[in-house]
């Protein structure tokens, strides 16, 4: 080390004895206006500088320099000859639109593509920045092959499941990993990110991709990379964006008014039972012969008065929800300083009542950069409020996508303005609480006088109940996030750097919930004076990292780098919950309205802990890359990971990849191939791991929790433990080509690959007399086999005209192909089986309705049919499996001088998922509920109808009846503006740039599935909340 | 160049050593919410706190037992306003071993709570104690869930036992904690091995201890009672409950009001006791949230009872009005937590039942006619001494006070399964019954299945007949 300072220190007084001669010159874009902060420097010396203002460079440079090089970001670089006695040197840069989609940004790497063994896949920020959703993994739906994005909540801010080649684990983590700037952020907490603030989406699929973030890298990486300025004229934009959003069109028949009475007529006259007034008042129910004409009279009047009644539950729970979004930003430096910051407000709300987000978000990105050293500070704060309906996701009927199916079509929520619901003991209620008449000892002739005063109810109440409970309660959160990353080089010799990054992702999440005394829900609490609790959750993620890149080119065939680094990372997290009861009226929504451990029984709960997460890494990293004349590139990857997730002896563990490139448009042979532009051949081979859910799952504990209190006493319960547990390894091997032909307006790539995991972690079922129902053991293997492509072709591709379409898609085969010692484990209706893929259906095979009694059929497992209902000894595995094999996503664009219109879909297809919304509307045991239309029209009635709903009293079951296609294209996205012409913006003088757009999220869905919407990210549908269909109109000015 | 490239390695080396050795105590992380097994058992806190666990468990157990024999039998009925469909496959007597959960969900809670009480006999051994204080204290500990043990076992039998002779297909007896894959026992070594924890209980817990929210010995002796019954061993039953006859007298019936609001302890041997937070029991039958009906007490029980007169009636059961009748057992007594209340496990009303019983067994009519009496004077006022002419009419008195004094108690489906009878619904009661109104001991619905999971799980066990 000594020695190599000392011939530096040598050396440069020798150099300085060199001759030297100035070059200058000026840099220019394609149409000829200055480009600065374009970086000028002598090749195979370090001599360098940047272009100022006016493009102008001057750079003294050794004789010996033979070539400058010019280098910008967006711009393609340049090499010009400086040999002889040229001094001079004006050159012109051209904008490559391709030039960042060149560039796969790894999280540790910067890589050429055409250098790059790993598969991956970049989305860019015109395909990011001005979606009008505030979730960013729900804005990748589509846009990658092989990523598979579904959000499981039209809630503006909800997570998506994501996932990469195929689903990796069994009950292990399937989720990739999030890199932001350079740091591990947490998967699904995008609410408080700001999708305009990103540059690119990196995702990341190989084990040569993905081998460098070892024991969590076998789910795939998406490295998000955030906006960097950019040197010359300080840019400052505003953009706004307005719009509204309604439900989509779902295929959503429930019985008006007019079907349902008649329903209810007619399974009383049938069955003798009485669901509702369409029969308890009936003149043709022999329980009201013996009524007086005046009675009669009276229930005929009521009847009538019924059948008037035609709630839209449907209009009542859905609205119109209303969105906006401003934008300030401003980005600018020279040549050493760059800055990007911006400033973003986004307010939306959700298509169902209550439920919105609101989110503030700040971002400071700086660059600093000098021949030696360069470094990146990225800064984003983000602070999100949403406010959630009640129950959702769940069937009860309190979830109002619930209720808007049960609710009957008489039930009139509001009487005199007055909401009338089934809890209240006091107002129009009255009566009918203490004479209900569908009281089975009340299905003959009332007993009890009718006050015509007061408000007799015929239905459920739950639709009014649900608008009671969205009306007395409130549920909210609100995040602060901060991510902050610094990423730093010095440059120690001409070949030897110094990296470093550190960096912190923040989340503070903190819920509340409010109970409002003097409601019906309110008297439901301990206390009956309603309650408030605060949830309050912190997660902090720390990770730093750094060491030596040692970078030589050796003639002018070979190149080298190598990198060596060391990284620690640290999660833990915080939590603690408290209920409070009692509320003081005028004091709701805060702690200091609780009536606090009063002997009246006010005693507030709390719960929490400091563990959750609780983990650490510790890693050594190395990377290799080996270049031959540029036409055939080593990539090799190597980390040594600690991690405190896995029991201690098997706590260390190297993962590595090695992959190679050829080039192969760089062969002689090819130099006639006129018809090719590009073919890259690429292919790869290594083994990662994916994180475990939980972060102590091998030690066996006590724990405490409601479930070990008794008495009033806190005890301890034992939680399973596997000493055994270790990792799930994935081995991925991945052979891909990159190729543009027809001047590179057609460009493609093809990946396939093969990925096998092994010590898949299981919930083996366990037996119960063991004390736990399940317990994680390493025993499967599965692998996920498939192929990817995108590809783009721009049809037309002139000065005013671009006709542009693109496509990708990913196929992946999933198998489950050992499961240890077992061959199958049934986990509620579905099958973990070898031989099927995961999230396979297990149910009992519906075989139709017998056509002579009505009643329900299947089959049994030797193809016999039978009334007889046997979910242990009939159910099979035929209905395949609920996660999509095919996924991807098309697109179009067009152009017309300022002109454009882009449209986007995105698809899914293969799966099926279990309709649970079907069981409960076509079920006899929820008949007092409304029930699908097609039990009223098709519903089985005499020997001979051939239907496929089966007679009113007969028992309803779970079955592969349910198990339905979910398959769906989405138009996801259409967008059209108006790029204000510079030559009109010129007459301004003070706007530089203006575009104007209205574009439409989800426009249309083309599916079978009955229902709000198809996509979500589980086997089953209970009532989620869908995804909605916004129209925005947007404005974006730049000065 | 040689001693520097020495060094350099001599450098690269020392920092990797000392990098990798600060890694690993990095990674030295514990978790910090919960206790490693191995300390539980160094101290008595710790024991004391896996005691306080095993009860937490075997509390939910019973619950579900309660809800399980009340959906199956007669006791209960399902109305119209029940549009949750919570319940229904198992009131309708539709359940298989994978559907109608209800139907079996104490068998795997019992062995949750058994895993629970088990690792508490296996590691006691090794708990240290510093005087003769703690030294008793781990001694009741040690009896408390040695008769926990029993009482789950016995639980389990009486819900999953192919029936109650000797050779029946019991249920498996867990005596330690494992992971394994264990097969039936028959009824007859269940029980053998209940009445040995039992004996030994007794020598551990001291008399001292009385608290009825825990194990006691009164406790012990009820348990020990109630098996004796299952057995036959009427001398037995007849010597078992008369101590705690004497030691634990019935209830007045103020008292007995008081017992239902959990305002009052008369008569109550052992209950499980809610508190607030805890699940209410209550929820079930009646949903606070909708002031809907879950499950309704019969007709044909509320039609048993001399309802101006029997202070049982207003006890067990509301009327809402309107026709509306729900369970008023299980609502509490604290009006600010309804539903919330204790399970009440073991009271001196069964003792005499069990001693009646023996008593007309054994022939003696006139004293199974004077401890059935007992009682009935005790619950009705004005009531006046009925006479017995045959065994068989006291017998069938007996069961009917049974459904009565012990209904929604969890004891009506073990009494008509120990005696072979169907239980047959009367028509006003089964209403949403889709037809369900008789199940003979013939039908493999009269056997509660073993849940598919266990089944799927552990393919040494036996699954009862027909499923």
């Amino acid at each position: 080390m000594k020695r190599l300072l000392l011939l530096v220190a040598f050396m440069l007084p020798v150099a300085l004895l060199f001759a030297q001669r100035t070059v200058t010159g000026k840099v220019t874009d394609e149409k000829g206006a200055p480009l600065s902060g374009v970086s000028v420097s002598a090749k195979g010396t370090r001599v360098g500088t940047s272009t100022n203002i006016n493009g102008d460079f001057s750079l003294n440079v050794p004789a010996n320099a033979r070539t400058l090089v010019f280098t910008s970001i967006g711009f393609q670089s340049r090499e010009a000859s400086i040999s002889g006695s040229n001094t001079t040197v004006n050159i012109r840069l051209e904008v490559s639109a391709t030039e960042s989609e060149n560039i796969i940004l790894t999280g540790y790497t910067r890589e050429r593509a055409s250098k790059y063994s790993g598969s991956a896949s970049k989305v860019s920020s015109e395909r990011i920045n001005n979606i009008p959703n505030a979730s960013l993994d729900q804005i990748l739906q589509g846009r990658a092959p092989g990523l598979y994005s579904v959000a499981g909540s039209g809630q503006p801010g909800a997570a998506a499941t994501v996932l990469i080649r195929g689903a990796g684990s069994i009950s292990g983590v399937t989720a990739p990993l999030y890199i932001m700037d350079g740091i591990p952020i947490e998967a699904g907490v995008f609410q408080s990110l700001n999708p305009s603030d990103i540059e690119s989406v990196d995702v990341l699929k190989d084990a040569s991709s993905t081998a460098l973030y070892g024991s969590r890298g076998a789910n795939g990486v998406i490295v998000i990379t955030s906006k960097r300025g950019k040197a010359g004229k300080t840019v400052f934009s505003i953009k706004s964006q307005y719009g509204y959003a309604n439900r989509t069109t779902p295929k959503f028949e429930m019985m008006n008014t007019q079907e349902r009475l008649q329903f209810e007529k007619e399974v009383g006259q049938e069955f003798g039972v009485t669901i509702g007034p369409g029969w308890y008042l009936s003149k043709d129910n022999p329980a009201n012969a013996g009524l007086s004409t005046a009675q009669q009279t009276e229930m005929d009047r009521r009847l009538d008065s019924l059948n008037h009644n035609n709630t839209d539950w449907v209009d009542l729970f859905f609205r119109t929800g209303k969105f906006q979004e401003h934008e300030l930003s401003a980005s600018g430096g020279n040549d050493k300083v760059r800055f990007y910051t911006s400033f973003n407000y986004y307010n939306q709300e959700g298509i169902a009542y209550r439920s919105d987000l609101e989110r503030y978000t700040f971002r400071g990105n700086l660059d600093f950069s000098s021949s030696r050293f360069t470094a990146s500070i990225s800064t984003g704060i983000g602070f999100t409020k949403r406010n959630f309906i009640e129950s959702e996701n769940t069937t009860a009927i309190t979830n109002p996508f619930s209720s808007a199916y049960y609710a009957l079509p008489y039930e009139q929520p509001y009487v005199d303005g007055v909401l009338v619901a089934s809890g209240m003991a006091s107002g129009p209620r009255l009566a009918a609480a203490t004479y209900n008449p569908l009281l089975p000892s009340n299905t003959g002739a009332p007993t009890v006088p009718i006050l015509p005063s007061r408000v007799l109810v015929y239905d459920q109440r739950e639709g009014s109940d649900a608008l009671e409970r969205l009306a007395s309660t409130t549920s909210a959160n609100n995040q602060l996030k901060g991510t902050i990353s610094g990423n730093f080089r010095l440059k120690l010799t001409n070949e030897l750097s110094a990296q470093g990054t550190i960096g912190l992702d923040f989340r503070e999440t903190v819920g509340d919930r409010l109970i409002k005394p003097g409601t019906h829900t309110g008297t439901l609490v301990t206390g009956l004076r309603g309650s408030f609790s605060e949830n309050f959750a912190r997660n902090i993620q720390i990770a730093a990292n750094g060491g030596l890149v040692y970078a030589k080119t050796i003639g002018q065939d070979h190149s080298f780098e190598v990198m060596g680094l060391f990284e620690v990372l640290r999660d833990w997290g915080h939590n603690f919950t408290y209920v409070g009861f009692g509320i003081d009226p005028l004091r709701q929504g805060t702690p200091s309205g609780i009536t606090a451990g009063s002997t009246a029984g006010f005693i507030p709960t709390v719960a929490g802990g400091r563990a959750v997460p609780n983990r650490a890494y510790a890693a050594f990293i190395g990377a290799g890359k080996y270049s031959f004349k540029d036409k055939y590139t080593l990539n090799l990857s190597y980390r040594y990971d600690g991690a405190t997730q896995v029991p201690e002896e098997r706590r260390w563990k190297g993962f590595y990849a090695a992959g190679a490139t050829w080039n192969v448009m760089k062969e002689k042979f090819m130099t006639n191939v006129n018809f090719l532009n590009s073919l890259l051949l690429r292919a790869s081979h290594g083994q990662t791991a994916a994180q475990f859910v939980n972060d102590f799952a091998y030690l066996a504990n006590y724990a405490g929790g409601a479930g070990a209190r008794y008495d009033g006493i806190q005890g301890l319960a034992p939680t399973f433990g596997n000493t055994a547990l270790q990792w799930e390894y994935t081995t991925t091997t991945n052979i891909g080509t990159d190729l543009s032909f027809w001047q590179r307006r057609v460009r493609m790539k093809v990946d396939v690959y093969n990925k096998k995991t092994i010590n898949v972690v299981i919930n083996q079922n366990l037996s119960f007399t063991s004390g736990f129902a399940a317990g994680q053991i390493n025993a499967g293997t599965m692998v996920n086999k498939g192929i990817e492509s995108e590809f783009s072709v721009d049809i037309v591709r002139s000065k005013d005209v671009l006709v542009a379409v693109g496509a990708n898609f990913g196929y992946n085969k999933n198998r489950i192909t050992s499961l240890g010692s077992v061959n199958e484990f049934i986990q509620g209706t579905g099958i973990i089986r070898v031989g099927l893929p995961l999230g396979s259906h297990y149910i009992v095979k519906w075989a139709g309705v017998d056509p002579l009694t009505g009643n329900p059929q299947y089959y049994n497992r030797d193809g016999s049919i039978t009334t007889t209902y046997d979910r242990a000894n009939q159910s099979v595995a035929e209905f395949g499996t609920s996660i999509p094999p095919f996924t991807g996503g098309f697109n179009a664009s067009l152009r017309f001088k300022g002109f454009y219109v882009e449209a986007f879909f995105s698809f899914a297809s293969g799966f099926k998922r279990f309709n649970n919304e079907d069981f409960f509307n076509e079920n006899i045991t929820f008949a007092t509920s409304n029930q699908s239309r097609r039990v009223f029209t098709d519903r089985w009635k005499k020997p001979g109808d051939v239907t496929d709903i089966q007679r009113y009293n007969s028992s309803r079951q779970f079955s592969s009846k349910d198990v339905q296609d979910a398959s769906f294209i989405r138009f996801r996205n259409l967008n059209v503006g108006y790029v204000v012409p510079a030559s009109v913006l010129s007459r301004l003088k003070v706007i530089s740039g203006a575009t104007l757009y209205i574009q439409g999220q989800n426009i249309a869905t083309f599916t079978k599935w009955r229902q709000f919407d198809p996509e979500d990210g589980n086997n089953i549908a209970a009532f989620e909340y869908p995804a909605n269909r916004m129209i925005t109109f947007g404005i974006k000015l730049d000065f | 160049m040689n001693s520097n490239k020495f060094f350099k390695y001599f450098l690269c080396t020392l920092l990797s050593a000392i990098a990798l050795s600060s890694c690993q105590k990095y990674l030295d992380k514990e978790p910090i919410d919960s206790v490693p097994e191995v300390a539980i058992f160094e101290s008595l806190i710790g024991l004391q706190n896996a005691i306080t666990g095993a009860y937490a468990g075997v509390s939910p157990a019973v619950e579900d037992e309660i809800y399980q024999t009340a959906l199956v039998t007669d006791e209960a009925t399902l109305p119209t306003e029940n549009n949750t469909g919570r319940g229904v496959i198992v009131y309708r007597w539709q359940y298989d071993a994978g559907t109608g959960g209800e139907a079996n969900a104490s068998f795997r809670d019992f062995y949750f709570a058994l895993n629970r009480i088990n690792k508490i006999l296996d590691n006691i051994g090794s708990v240290p104690v510093k005087d003769a204080a703690e030294d008793a204290t781990k001694k009741q500990i040690q009896g408390e869930a040695l008769a926990l043990r029993a009482y789950c076992h016995f639980e389990l039998l009486r819900s999953f036992s192919a029936g109650f002779n000797g050779t029946d297909l019991g249920v498996t007896y867990m005596e330690r904690s494992e992971i394994a894959s264990p097969s039936r026992a028959t009824t007859a070594v269940v029980l053998t091995k209940a009445k040995a924890d039992l004996s030994l209980a007794l020598t551990l817990l001291p008399t001292s201890f009385t608290l009825n929210t825990r194990f006691t010995r009164n406790a012990v002796i009820a348990l020990q009672a109630q098996i004796a019954l299952y057995e036959k061993d009427w001398d037995g039953a007849i010597s078992l409950s008369s101590q705690l006859i004497t030691a634990v007298p019935l209830a007045t019936q103020a008292q007995f009001q008081a017992i239902w609001k959990d305002a009052g302890n008369a008569e109550v041997i052992w209950k499980l006791k809610r508190n607030v937070g805890d699940n209410r029991i209550g929820d079930t039958y009646f949903d606070r949230t909708q002031n809907k009906i879950i499950y309704a007490p019969s007709k044909e029980l509320r039609d048993t009872y001399d309802q101006a007169n029997d202070v049982r009636y207003g006890a067990y059961v509301l009327d809402l009005g309107g026709g509306r009748y729900t369970l008023n057992k299980y609502r509490g007594g604290d009006a600010a937590n309804l539903n919330l209340a204790d399970i009440k496990v073991f009271r001196t009303a069964e003792i005499y039942l069990i001693r009646a019983e023996a008593y007309a067994e054994k022939n003696n009519l006139s004293a199974g006619a004077a401890d059935l009496n007992a009682l009935r004077r005790a619950r009705i006022t004005g009531y006046a001494d009925e006479v017995f002419a045959t065994k068989d009419a006291l017998v069938n008195a007996i069961m009917t006070e049974r459904f009565k004094e012990l209904a929604f108690e969890k004891s009506r489906y073990f009494d008509l399964k120990r005696r072979l009878l169907p239980v047959t619904r009367i028509p006003e009661d089964a209403i949403n019954a889709l037809g369900a109104i008789e199940l003979t001991p013939a039908k493999r619905e009269y056997l509660m299945p073993i849940p598919l999971a266990e089944i799927n799980a552990n393919g040494n066990m036996q699954q009862n007949t027909g499923f």
